[in-house]
């Protein structure tokens, strides 16, 4: 601080000292730094061995907490039983039948929805005259709640397997859809003049223009279908299914297993990052231009 | 063969009838081949739309737009420079200099190969395979030129390219751009509001009013050729300059009343 300040008074030229009569040799008013709410944004990054250590900490609290008695079993299972539990289901098989039970709905379902989606997505984005029309009943759609629509699914497509993936498919295609929508929409108008002006047809400016400028706005689409199709697919494995994670974990409940309760729920969310990584992934692949 | 607009008359429809803007009101020009032109104007003159109409963008209300003296039935080939450049985010360069030629199927390798040569000319080699966000405002404007020259176009149409890059790589890009058109000698339309920019590059100048545009004069730039920056130091550049500014600075004056 008294350095810069020092700096400024020798640095002053001496012809304007001398010109100027605010500028007498009186006194020096310090240059006061501005602080910066660096909390906001901090410039230095958090080393991973801190976030790391923090999910530790938690951890061997929580089993801590167990050993000591503070917690009952029945309410909550300790990190410790919870994975033998893990391992006892993944050594007897049940594990990976429900777990795959679980990915085939949710698989299948969101290939579905999310194709469907998408297709209708890029058809009400290409043409402004299906959007007027189609559009508006997409809306009047899309706030229904899917669960309350399960019962009529199952009279439509069987209590076995068709229910639960049209379930899934019909959760993931509003979020696709309207996604994919919204980003033919935001596209920036020159680019299309750019393709008129050489004559492109209407699949080639489908191709090159609209469907790269929308993937972004619909891996977006996509990764929140994925989160809503595993919402989706526990709840549909608790009303009505042999097998299923959702399944396990309702069977676990009504027995007082927590542990393996608690083993199904972790595999939920195991599900859910590996599905989101996938997407991150795909993204990366398909839109090498954004990194 | 000319390219030409007759007796422009160009509303844009606000939100009730009665505040309809007008933004040409009965403006004529004609561009002859291989004739730089420049269309200046204070800010909001019209001269963009103007510009899209010889574009084939947008559609007088009144007037009309055409080519004249063409032989045979074949339609010119007209480009365009767009000020926001419109370079594909996901392409790479050569991909993006190459995608006129891609719509009109030409083959990859043949299309690959033109626009090296043209990004070879733009002094753009080495960067074929980047994206454009990687590259600098000059780089990416020198890419837009680019992908418009690819189709060899009688007329380019340019919507003030330069308008957004700082001042020295816009005297850098000024002097490129005049040396790649005295190379190919295709006809250039230019949309600028700095009598500098206008002196330095066009053959003919058409000075626009404020809004509703109308032509208020044109003017026969006669500073010898080859040019470069340092035509400037010349008396009848600064002749030419005070005269333009006269009729100029009214409008200006006008436009800012306006806004």
């Amino acid at each position: 601080m008294s350095t810069s300040s020092s700096i400024h008074t020798s640095k002053a030229p001496a012809d304007a000292r001398a010109k100027s009569p605010d500028a007498v040799s009186s006194g020096t008013i310090p240059l006061r730094p501005v602080k910066l709410p660096l909390w906001i944004r901090s410039g230095t990054p958090t080393s991973i061995w801190l976030k790391i250590s923090v999910f530790v900490f938690i951890l061997a609290f929580w089993e801590v907490a167990a050993r000591l008695g503070w917690s009952d079993d029945l309410w909550i299972s300790s990190p410790a039983e919870i994975w033998s539990a893990l391992v006892t289901m993944t050594m007897s098989g049940e594990l990976f039948v429900n777990v795959v039970a679980s990915l085939y709905r949710v698989g299948i379902g969101f290939l579905i929805g999310a194709g469907i989606g998408l297709f209708l997505g890029l058809l009400l984005g290409w043409s402004k005259r299906l959007e007027d029309l189609l559009l508006p009943v997409v809306n009047a759609l899309y706030p229904l709640p899917k669960l309350a629509i399960l019962p009529l699914l199952v009279f439509w497509f069987g209590i076995g397997e068709g229910s639960k993936v049209a379930l899934i498919a019909l959760g993931t295609f509003f979020y696709v859809c309207l996604n994919t929508f919204t980003g033919c929409r935001i596209i920036e108008p020159a680019l299309i003049k750019v393709a008129a002006m050489y004559k492109a047809s209407p699949l080639q400016l489908w191709r090159f223009v609209l469907l790269p400028s929308a993937l972004p706005m619909i891996m977006t689409g996509m990764k929140l279908a994925a989160g809503y199709a595993l919402a989706l697919v526990v709840a549909a494995e608790m009303i009505a299914a042999q097998n299923g994670l959702g399944r396990m974990v309702l069977l676990a409940g009504q027995f007082l297993q927590t542990d393996k309760l608690m083993a199904g729920v972790l595999m939920f969310g195991a599900l859910g990052v590996g599905f989101y990584a996938l997407i991150d992934w795909m993204e990366s692949k398909l839109a090498p231009w954004r990194q | 063969m000319k390219l030409v607009a007759e007796n422009i008359y160009k509303s844009f429809a606000g939100r009730n009838r009665s505040d309809s803007v007008t933004a040409l009101d009965g403006v004529s020009v004609a561009v002859s081949e291989r004739e730089f032109v420049c269309l200046l104007g204070p800010s909001g003159c019209g001269k963009s739309t103007l510009l899209h109409i010889l574009a084939g963008l947008e559609f007088p209300t009144e007037g009309r737009a055409f080519y004249s003296g063409t032989s045979g039935s074949l339609q010119p080939s007209t480009s365009m420079v767009f000020q926001q450049l419109a370079l594909y985010p996901w392409m790479s360069i050569i991909e993006n200099v190459a995608f006129p030629l891609r719509l009109a199927g030409v083959g990859k390798a043949e299309r690959r190969q033109r626009a090296a040569a043209l990004l070879t000319k733009m002094q753009l080699q080495g960067f074929e395979e980047r994206f454009p966000r990687e590259l600098s405002g000059g780089m990416q404007q020198r890419v837009a030129i680019a992908r418009a020259l690819i189709t060899d176009p009688q007329f380019m149409l340019m919507d003030e390219p330069f308008g957004a890059l700082d001042a020295q790589t816009r005297v850098l890009l000024q002097e490129e751009l005049l040396r790649i058109w005295e190379s190919i000698q295709n006809a250039i339309v230019f949309v600028t509001h700095s009598i500098e920019e206008a002196l330095l590059l066009a053959d003919r100048i058409y000075i626009f009013s404020a809004r509703p545009g109308t032509i208020r004069e044109e003017v026969q730039v006669t500073l010898p050729r080859p040019r470069t920056q340092s035509i400037r130091k010349l008396p009848e550049f600064g002749a030419m300059y005070e005269r333009i500014w006269d009729v100029l600075r009214v409008e200006v004056e006008r436009s800012v009343n306006i806004q």
